[in-house]
């Protein structure tokens, strides 16, 4: 098992998947990666985190529906685990804490 | 939304790429992208949609998303190859001598491959460096002979050019080309050099790389364009550029400046220059239709305008015909500049040149010959040497190896050994072939290290010549039973003896055609020097004069030399300038080779008198001809003198027939031609016959009285039995080059055949050892060794022999009119040299079957 860090794509991606709530699969996560930012993630590249994610322990999956989009494929959505959101607490907490000790960045 | 609209329908074919994915994800990732794919074919159009979905399935590609190999079978693959990898090196080490014959072998045929490679590709990409290459096209006229044949003529009248550009619109550019001879003067040096007058565009429709100047420099009247040659001449390494420099043709001195330079042309030009004269300075009073250019060529994207000049041809070709020309034009047609290096047209006289085909093919032809001679000896060694590997192959087989791994191994051994061969070929090739290359043609052969097709050409030859080669020992020792061959009792087959017997006559069949072309090409260049020219050409100094007035300034200083014998002057001379006159005759007219001469010509030529007389007596007779024999035999002319013969400008005498002479290369048949006397005394040539010892003084005398008499002319003396020597030049390429092939072929058969006799030999040691304990001689021996080989070779030369007489002497007829008969003594004397090295080959095996003692060999068991 890895390490429990998260890189900057995987917690984006993990962000997204909290975001989504219920409704978070593959192509769902990539529409909503290019309508938050200005970024256009590969299908491997998401995959790729995802992969790693649960591999981490932060999301389970859980198998959907069909659609005719899909061509017959079957989606498979994910879902926060609780070491998932944790790790995204932990992460958020760390960085404010951080912010907070540079001086002067506040208001001057 | 709808799925079948095959516009906008995604390439699913490419879904195919993802069966390297991991099938537990292979669903879910699919299906993520066709329905991200459908969402951006909302947003972003087709075109973004199916490139972001490429990128998809590639991005998948990644190892965490790839099927694993099962680990074991993984480790096994690798441990397997770098087995076979080891065993190749062991063999090679083991094996030193037939490895080296084969390695080497290859290399060297590899080697040649490399060259001749750069050497297809110099004909296959000629004139690349024309960039408009496939915009312009050439005037070509359709034409037919006095024997009412019709040919392809590249030269055009004059108007042509002008008159195309000015009728149709779509014509962008012009410019004719005249190619013609100046005397060129720059500072102190005074060379007579070929020039080209062109029209203004030349340069802006032909992209040659410029040196020094731009391409506009055609359009100032004032000024030249010359090439790296010339400007070399004339200025040396300088910048040239707003030098002065001055022409003198027909008469007339102009001054010019140089305008521009080209860069050196590159190897594969097949059409340049040498100095680039505005078109206006040809000094034609006026341009006219009867006046023919050597070339036309016109600028247009648009082709079907050139085409569609068949309405104004007519009016074209009529004006130009109007004065009854010998060669009257029936049609004009236009080929693209690009097609007139590879098309199959055959344009007489046309300015731009091309390989001969027989000459591409010839190089092709040869380079698989002689790689084919190397894998035959690469097969022959290997199925000689398979018993060597029996026990081996046995093992495999036993603890569970397939057909297709044993196969797989020899060939993947094979294949490396040519990789080996590949890149010992690309040192030979840089180091040896390519300069012994270079002194044979005038161009260089560079090898491009950066060019990809060379590499390709190599990987494929690698892997070709590794295939090939290896293919048949490959399923020939896979094919062996395991428990025969552990057993003891699987034998190298019998039956599969014929087919390397078959191999090796075949070699010995392609080595003898090219040791029989070589000896060939060499003993004809020896006869064509050895040919009587059929008059006396040593001891003649030509003067080549530019002016008429020279003759006598120089007559009066030379005649009084004590070593000169006699002194003629002439319009025209043998080897060099000739005219036409036309006989009338019963179906029309012919145009005959004729020489105005003077009346010491002949004499001073030492040309040998039939019938009749020289011109000697009657030399005011402006109505009298002396002719050659062939003249004599082809009008079947009477009593000599007393025939008359009717021409275009009157009627002429036959005073004098004299011996067939060659009056041309050797490559021409002697045709009809006749001698007669200048109208005006317009002396182009000064002839001096003098001893051959004395040439070099009388020349060292001449160029000093020269100097003197006229500094400002060019003094080009030759001696005329030089006058074939370029000649002899292009016949002594091909003959170089097929020595060198012989050479090579020879070196590579010889050494196969060494490698098969020390096996052969080695396989019969302890029969020999037996055959000497109980008293055989040496000769017995050799008997024992050398029949079957002996055997082959016969079977191989009889095949050989009326094949090679027949494509060697075909070839000779085809170039040359006159060449040595291709008979007996060329075929046995190469059948001497083919027997004496396969012997020699053999018998060097036997030393070491000689100096045994047979108890070596017999205590082994």
């Amino acid at each position: 098992m890895k390490g429990t860090h998260l890189g900057e794509f995987e917690e984006l991606v993990l962000l997204i998947v909290g975001v989504l709530n219920e409704n978070a699969y593959g192509a769902a996560i990539i529409a909503e990666i290019e309508t938050q930012t200005d970024r256009a993630p590969s299908v491997g590249a998401v995959h790729s985190a995802l992969n790693r994610l649960e591999q981490k322990g932060f999301i389970n999956t859980r198998p959907g529906e069909i659609t005719e989009s899909r061509r017959g494929r079957r989606k498979i959505y994910y879902d926060l685990t609780v070491a998932g959101r944790a790790a995204l607490t932990k992460t958020r907490n760390l960085r404010n804490s951080l912010f907070d000790l540079i001086p002067k960045l506040s208001t001057s | 939304m709808k799925h079948n609209q095959t516009k906008d329908a995604p390439p699913l074919w490419m879904l195919r790429l993802l069966k390297f994915i991991r099938p537990d994800i292979l669903e879910r990732v699919e299906g993520d992208i066709l329905e991200t794919y459908d969402r951006r074919l909302k947003s972003h159009g087709p075109f973004t949609a199916k490139r972001l979905f490429i990128r998809d399935i590639v991005s998948m590609m990644r190892p965490f998303a790839l099927k694993r190999q099962p680990t074991s079978y993984r480790i096994n693959t690798f441990d397997m190859l770098s087995n076979y990898l080891k065993l190749t090196l062991r063999n090679i080490t083991s094996n030193v001598l037939t490895s080296f014959i084969n390695i080497f072998g290859l290399s060297v045929s590899i080697a040649c491959c490399i060259v001749l490679f750069v050497f297809v590709n110099i004909i296959l990409s000629a004139n690349d460096f024309i960039e408009k290459g496939d915009s312009i096209y050439m005037a070509v006229s359709h034409s037919v002979d006095k024997n009412r044949d019709a040919f392809l003529w590249g030269r055009s009248p004059e108007l042509l050019g002008p008159s195309v550009a000015e009728d149709m619109g779509a014509v962008e550019n012009f410019s004719r080309y005249v190619k013609g001879s100046a005397i060129v003067r720059a500072d102190d040096v005074v060379l007579e050099e070929p020039v080209q007058y062109v029209d203004q565009g030349f340069l802006e429709m032909f992209s040659f790389d410029l040196a020094y100047g731009n391409a506009q420099a055609l359009y100032n009247a004032q000024q030249v364009v010359l090439s790296d040659n010339a400007a070399k001449k004339f200025f040396g390494n300088d910048n040239p550029i707003g030098r002065e420099i001055s022409l003198k043709a027909n008469g007339r001195l102009t001054i010019f400046e140089v305008g521009a330079v080209a860069q050196k042309f590159p190897n594969n030009a097949y059409f340049d220059f040498n100095i680039l004269v505005p078109y206006e300075a040809l000094g034609r009073t006026e341009e006219s239709w009867s006046n023919l250019v050597h070339a036309t060529f016109f600028e247009t994207a648009d082709p079907d305008a050139l085409n569609a000049l068949n309405g104004k041809q007519n009016e074209y070709t009529q004006a130009y015909n109007a004065k009854d020309p010998v060669y009257p034009i029936n049609r004009l047609s236009f080929t693209r500049f690009d097609k007139l290096t590879t098309g199959e047209q055959y344009i007489k006289s046309s300015v731009v040149g091309k390989e001969n085909p027989t000459t591409l093919i010839g190089a092709i032809f040869f380079g698989v010959l002689l790689l084919s001679l190397s894998c035959i000896n690469y097969v022959n060694i290997a199925l000689a040497s398979v018993s060597k590997r029996l026990k081996e192959i046995g093992l495999r087989k036993s603890i569970g190896a397939t057909r297709k791994q044993l196969i797989f191994q020899f060939l993947s051994q094979n294949i490396i050994l040519c990789f080996l061969a590949v890149f010992l070929g690309l040192g030979l090739a840089q180091f040896i072939i390519a300069p012994l290359f270079d002194s044979f043609f005038p161009v260089d052969f560079v090898i491009d290290y950066g060019d990809s097709v060379l590499w390709i050409f190599l990987l494929a030859t690698a892997v070709v010549t590794g295939l090939l080669s290896g293919l048949y020992p490959a399923l020939y020792v896979s094919s062996f039973n395991a428990t025969l061959i552990l057993k003891g009792t699987e034998r190298f087959g019998s039956s599969r003896n014929y087919l390397f017997k078959f191999f090796l006559g075949i070699q010995f069949a392609f080595t003898f055609l090219i040791i029989f072309s070589g000896i060939s090409f060499v003993s004809n260049s020896e006869f064509q020097r050895n040919i009587d020219w059929g008059y006396n050409e040593s001891g003649l100094v030509v003067v080549p004069l530019s002016d008429s007035n020279q003759y006598n300034a120089l007559y009066d200083r030379v005649s009084r030399y004590p070593e000169v014998q006699a002194v003629a002057g002439s319009q025209h001379h043998v080897g060099r300038r000739s005219t036409t006159v036309d006989i009338v005759t019963l179906d029309g007219k012919d145009p005959i080779l004729t020489y105005a001469i003077d009346s010491a010509y002949m004499n001073a030529m030492g040309m040998r008198i039939v019938k009749g007389e020289f011109f000697g007596d009657v030399s005011n007779r402006r109505d009298a001809l002396v002719v050659n024999e062939s003249f004599a035999k082809k009008f079947l002319i009477g009593e000599v003198p007393g025939s008359y013969l009717k021409t275009a400008d009157g009627e002429y005498e036959i005073i004098g027939v004299v011996e067939d002479f060659h009056y041309r290369d050797f490559y021409a048949s002697i045709e009809a031609m006749a001698f007669k006397l200048m109208e005006q005394p317009t002396f182009n040539y000064m002839v001096i016959r003098t001893d051959v010892g004395q040439m070099s003084v009388l020349n060292d005398k001449l160029k000093s009285e020269w100097a003197q008499l006229f500094p400002d002319a060019p003094y080009n003396v030759f001696y005329q039995d030089e006058s074939f020597d370029e000649f002899f030049r292009q016949m002594s390429i091909p003959t170089n080059i097929l020595i060198t092939y012989a050479i090579i072929s020879i070196i590579l058969s010889s050494m196969g055949l060494f490698g098969l006799v020390s096996i052969v030999v080695e396989r019969k040691m302890k029969e020999i050892g037996i055959r000497k304990v109980l008293g055989a001689s040496i000769v017995n021996l050799s008997m024992l060794v050398q029949k079957q080989f002996v055997l082959i070779l016969l079977i191989a030369l009889i095949i050989a022999i009326p094949f090679s007489q027949q494509l060697v002497s075909g070839y000779l007829d085809d170039v040359n009119a006159f060449h040595v008969p291709v008979g007996v003594k060329l075929i046995s004397f190469s059948v001497l040299i083919l027997v004496c090295t396969v012997l020699l080959t053999i018998s060097s095996n036997l030393i070491k079957v000689s100096k045994t003692n047979p108890t070596e060999t017999l205590r082994q068991d």
